[in-house]
């Protein structure tokens, strides 16, 4: 589908200029269509009402909730370590920096400050996660533009090399549970 | 540009919203992330002032949450004066201070112009009652729709002036918040397949009663 959102405003409806020869039986009309939950474009569940004038969508309406993992609650019966692990599966391809996020928050909550060691390790493995990140977008958006498999491979030939320095660092290949200092 | 403190900003958008009532509400906690109790009658207006101010341009809105405030009681020990056995004495006494509870909505606002921030504001609820109240700063911040949505979801505010406040998590015939603090959720008795020990005992209660037994496991079979 290309499709381009132009507006989330409902537009003021204007007769497109269609050459004599293309004549739409829907013209001017728009189409609903209830696109998703499962949709190969969406990368897991989630659900738009768009509304179509042709391939052009005049209106569209997310539907979230479908995969909704209920952090917070959670959150609340467990500890603040224990919640760490959970942070790494908010983006399952940014893990490192995901918690990195958490620690800070919980360490400002906490009045924590880590030594400087700590602060080198976090920023080389959020720079490693970056990388890894971006050659994953790359590769999956050449494979959702049609170039399948080819690009997505190299670009998680790269990952692994990344990953190969990472382990140096955590314990798990792709979820990193690393920013907790074990008791 | 150096964001001002919470006194100046406070100062000078009470100056502008004329009638204003404006707390700070202080975190003597490890972050010292003290915040701005606006009151909802004045909320759209202060919000407008931290948005178009030009010394402030709050015009991000990064983040909407809701925050349950359970009833709850401040004791405090204060030391009085009292006659004991015909002889004045310093005796401690406690005081208990009754808070009701209620609901609160906090937004934390940067500014992208400015790159500055964190201002943290927040609305508070009259009570917890299911149709709690508080004026949507959609308007203001076009980032807060589905937050506020997600805050209506969870907690139960219900905000005046949103375009479209849905459930946007839980499925549309969800009745209770999940969010808030007295929120139990169902008797989940099922997650095991093949139930033992204390799931048993759970599921057992909703198990439906055996029939009663209609004699024919007395029948023997004839010789």
């Amino acid at each position: 589908m290309s499709a381009t959102i132009q507006t989330l405003a409902p537009a003021a409806e204007q007769p497109r200029q269609l050459p004599p020869q293309m004549t739409s039986r829907l013209e001017g009309e728009l189409l609903e269509v209830s696109m998703g939950p499962q949709h190969p474009s969406t990368h897991g569940v989630f659900r738009m009402n768009v509304a179509l004038e042709g391939e052009i969508v005049r209106r569209l309406k997310p539907v979230f909730g479908y995969l909704h993992r209920n952090h917070e609650k959670i959150g609340e019966n467990t500890s603040y370590l224990g919640s760490m692990p959970y942070t790494d599966r908010l983006d399952y391809f940014c893990s490192m920096t995901n918690n990195w996020a958490y620690a800070l928050s919980v360490e400002k909550l906490a009045g924590i400050e880590v030594p400087e060691r700590a602060e080198y390790l976090r920023v080389i493995l959020a720079e490693l996660t970056r990388l890894q990140n971006h050659a994953s977008l790359l590769g999956f958006l050449l494979s959702d533009m049609g170039a399948w498999g080819t690009p997505l491979m190299y670009a998680f030939r790269e990952r692994e090399k990344i990953f190969r320095v990472a382990i140096w660092f955590a314990h798990d290949v792709r979820l990193h549970a690393f920013r907790r200092m074990p008791s | 540009m150096t964001l001002e403190s919470l006194e100046q900003i406070k100062g000078r958008a009470q100056a502008a919203v004329p009638g204003a009532k404006i707390d700070i509400i202080p975190n003597t906690g490890p972050s010292q992330q003290s915040s701005l109790l606006i009151d909802n009658e004045h909320a759209l207006a202060v919000a407008r002032f931290l948005r178009i101010d030009p010394a402030l341009q709050l015009d991000f809105c990064s983040n909407v949450t809701g925050v349950d405030w359970l009833e709850r009681t401040l004791k405090k020990k204060v030391k009085v004066k009292k006659v004991v056995d015909g002889e004045e004495r310093e005796v401690d006494e406690t005081t208990e201070e009754k808070i009701p509870g209620y609901l609160e909505a906090v937004y934390h606002l940067y500014s992208m112009t400015h790159k500055h921030g964190l201002v943290v504001i927040r609305m508070r609820t009259a009570d917890r009652a299911d149709d709690a109240r508080l004026p949507s700063l959609n308007s203001i911040w076009r980032s807060a729709e589905f937050q506020e949505r997600e805050i209506f979801d969870l907690y139960g505010i219900r905000f005046d002036g949103h375009p479209d406040l849905r459930r946007i998590l839980m499925w549309d015939e969800f009745q209770d918040y999940p969010m808030r603090k007295d929120y139990r959720e169902p008797d989940d008795y099922e997650y095991e397949p093949t139930p033992h020990d204390a799931v048993l005992a759970r599921a057992r209660e909703h198990y439906a009663p055996r029939p009663h037994l209609d004699g024919a496991e007395n029948i023997t079979p004839q010789q």
